[in-house]
């Protein structure tokens, strides 16, 4: 493993924005800048989780890291190989390298086929001469996801939603991808069951090296997957860090608001007082977005704010784009500090 | 309670509704042997299978389980609103004085809103999107207030204001796709709470919702509660919400409680192998990353085909032989929280560690 470390992906300046319609004639009225200048990389071998609320614009930039979205700026390097210039072949042998899975195991199985037919279909990019080559190959995709041999002849509505999210994977695996994005990939599913799917992924990461972008709402089960997170609103990363550095010292309000927000299944840990003093909720999407994103919501906002502040290296690894990320997590008055929260059990 | 945590709530509405008091009020619902089973072409799911639930005035209890454990069909059984092939076929659920199943279909008509109401996971399918926010608002207050159009419109703004709505008057006349989710969720909750109901159904109110409205919603629910004393039952799937609401926890499985418990009991002290997987299973801030989680082996049983005797023992790392052949009752639970029981012939403490064969086996199916 001496290429960990090395950037399998890198993201410059990632933008899209949706038009907005509207009006007698559906003329455009503005747009919605979905994915604002976002960038960051994944290294080999890592996870990075994309945490965020709705409409952060997560899922949009998952989708434009395959080119399943068309990017309005910016470039997604694999290797190097800037993705978006690519057309044809070079695009669906670049696609080969980069899987997702989605959500909703429903959704994204048709309801038609066998799961033996979904997973030789997705086998077809490999183009594997030999029948029973490709039917060992089925065999070893649903071994390899938990799943028995003798389920390839079901339908994906005779499987449970975990099993069908097994399923989901088994595909994404089966060009052996080095690069797999997972969003929201548990979020449908019961907590014994997820528990079940986030071990897979985690001994399926292990052993085939994989490289993830976890993509997900739920900053627990980010955390719990990943080892570097960035943090999303409205369309902006606005922190980065190492995914203990996110929940130990998150510098940025925005993180320290969602951290505060999080019901933890402990009655001798309550959630954070910020959680609760700020009526709002994120809204005006379409806006105009000068200044900070997070400003009309936030505890330290000044009128330096108006300027937008960029992603800046706070300490070594730790980016946050704020003007006053140096500022003590104690003068917000927001998460208890982990310190006092983990140490004493309250009785 | 130490010091900090008490500084950490300085609002003082959380520790108020936590901490018990010291004598029980005395039940203001009491359901008994509740069975609501649904008879379809296959046959009949016992989905709701012999219920007992107790919820004190001013107090949460928070009913816990996974899809398809029946603690949805419970609320709407408690409501009467079970559509069929579902049918509530005995109990009892004791509300105040009278016995909800006993009532005749008009009563039980006047009851809703007046003396039990329900708020869903959903607000934009509960709300009629055609009306704007005043008429299912006004609806409740003239139908069961006799109010006029005018004094209703008056209340309803007062609601709007009471559950946190800026410029009431305004949004009085707001249509349901005007208002983001958090609003929308606020809005049920006036129409719930417009009538005063002794008892709030609360159907995973903040599923939907982003964590930081989530908390929004929670804190509302809280302070409302403070003021009105209304009893709630809140179903979710979701532990951290329970901990942070709930006085006292009920953990459904397979149409049954299997554990049922003053909150912190059910945290510190979880007898049922069901309600320990599922606190070992959740993800937490506060642990390691990257490490597998302990699991609860295989799924939920169909309900078809339950299991004989304890429904859970074929998912159980404790099941001995007693499991298969008799079905254990709920039985007291020994500690120093009076109140808690468990349906389990084994009662592991949860310092434990788990036999061999269930931390791991898990991770394959």
């Amino acid at each position: 493993m001496s290429e960990r470390g090395r950037e399998l992906i890198q993201v410059r300046g990632l933008v899209k924005h949706f038009p907005l319609r509207g009006g007698f004639w559906g003329r455009t009225r503005g747009v919605v800048r979905a994915v604002d200048d976002v960038s960051f990389s994944v290294r080999v071998g890592e996870t990075l989780g994309l945490v965020g609320e709705s409409g952060s614009g997560k899922s949009t930039t998952g989708r434009l890291l395959l080119r399943l979205l068309e990017p309005t700026a910016g470039e997604v390097l694999f290797e190097g190989r800037n993705v978006c210039g690519l057309s044809g072949e070079e695009l669906r042998a670049i696609r080969r390298e980069m899987q997702i899975v989605f959500q909703d195991p429903y959704g994204s199985l048709n309801p038609r086929m066998t799961v033996g037919r979904i997973l030789l279909e997705g086998l077809e990019p490999r183009a594997i001469p030999s029948r029973s080559e490709r039917e060992e190959e089925v065999r070893r995709l649903l071994e390899l996801v938990g799943l028995r041999a003798s389920h390839r002849d079901r339908y994906p509505h005779e499987f449970s939603g975990g099993q069908r999210q097994r399923i989901g994977i088994a595909r994404a695996l089966a060009v052996n991808p080095r690069f797999l994005i997972a969003d929201e990939p548990v979020s449908a599913l019961d907590v014994s069951i997820q528990a079940q799917v986030l071990n897979l992924l985690l001994e399926l990461q292990r052993r085939l090296g994989l490289t993830v972008l976890f993509i997900a709402h739920d900053l627990a089960v980010v955390r719990h997957m990943s080892d570097r997170i960035a943090v999303m609103y409205r369309g902006k990363i606005v922190e980065l860090a190492d995914s203990q550095a996110i929940y130990d010292e998150p510098l940025h309000p925005y993180t320290r608001t969602l951290l505060a927000a999080i019901p933890i299944p402990d009655p001798d840990r309550r959630m954070g007082e910020l959680a609760r003093s700020k009526e709002n909720e994120a809204g005006g999407v379409g806006d105009a977005a000068n200044g900070c994103v997070f400003r009309d919501r936030c505890p330290l906002a000044a009128d330096d704010c108006a300027d937008a502040p960029p992603l800046r290296e706070v300490t070594p690894g730790h980016w946050a784009a704020c003007h006053y990320a140096e500022t003590p997590a104690s003068v917000c008055e927001t998460t208890p500090s982990p310190g006092a929260a983990l140490g004493s059990p309250a009785e | 309670m130490s010091e900090s945590s008490v500084h950490q709530n300085e609002a003082g509405a959380t520790q108020s509704l936590n901490a018990r008091t010291p004598e029980r009020l005395s039940a203001l619902l009491r359901v008994r042997g509740l069975k609501t089973h649904f008879f379809t072409d296959e046959g009949v799911v016992p989905a709701v299978d012999g219920v007992d639930l107790e919820i004190a005035p001013h107090c949460t209890l928070g009913l816990v389980g996974e899809s398809g454990c029946g603690k949805s069909v419970t609320g709407l059984s408690l409501m009467r609103l079970v559509a069929p092939p579902g049918r509530i076929v005995a109990g009892e659920v004791r509300l105040g004085g009278k016995d909800l199943l006993k009532l005749p279909e008009a009563e039980m008509r006047r009851s809703r809103g007046e003396d039990v109401a329900m708020i869903f996971q959903e607000p934009m399918t509960s709300l009629d999107p055609l009306y704007p926010v005043r008429d299912p608002l006004g609806e409740a207050l003239r139908v069961h207030r006799n109010m006029g159009r005018r004094e209703a419109r008056t209340r309803a703004i007062e609601l709007l204001r009471s559950v946190g709505i800026p410029d009431a008057e305004k949004r009085v006349d707001s249509y349901p796709h005007e208002l983001s989710g958090g609003m929308r969720q606020r809005v049920m909750i006036a129409v719930a709470l417009s009538c005063e109901p002794s008892l709030l159904i609360a159907d995973e109110p903040t599923t939907a919702l982003d964590v930081t409205v989530q908390a929004q919603i929670l804190d509302l629910m809280r302070q409302l509660q403070k003021e009105t004393g209304t009893a709630i039952l809140l179903i979710t799937h979701n532990l951290g919400v329970v901990a942070e609401t709930c006085d006292d926890v009920a953990v459904m499985y397979a149409g049954k409680i299997v554990e049922t418990a003053p909150m912190r009991a059910i945290f510190h002290n979880p007898r049922h192998p069901y309600t320990q997987g599922l606190l070992r299973a959740v993800p937490r801030l506060d642990h390691p990353p990257k490490q597998p989680l302990p699991t609860i082996p295989g799924t939920v049983p169909h309900p078809l085909h339950l299991p004989s005797g304890c429904h859970f023992r074929t998912r159980c790392p404790w099941a001995v032989e007693k499991c298969a052949l008799e079905e254990p009752p709920l039985m007291p639970v020994t500690g120093p929280e009076p109140g808690h029981a468990a349906a389990c012939w084994v009662m592991p403490s949860f310092d434990v560690p788990l036999p061999a064969a269930g931390g791991q086996a898990g991770t394959r199916q």
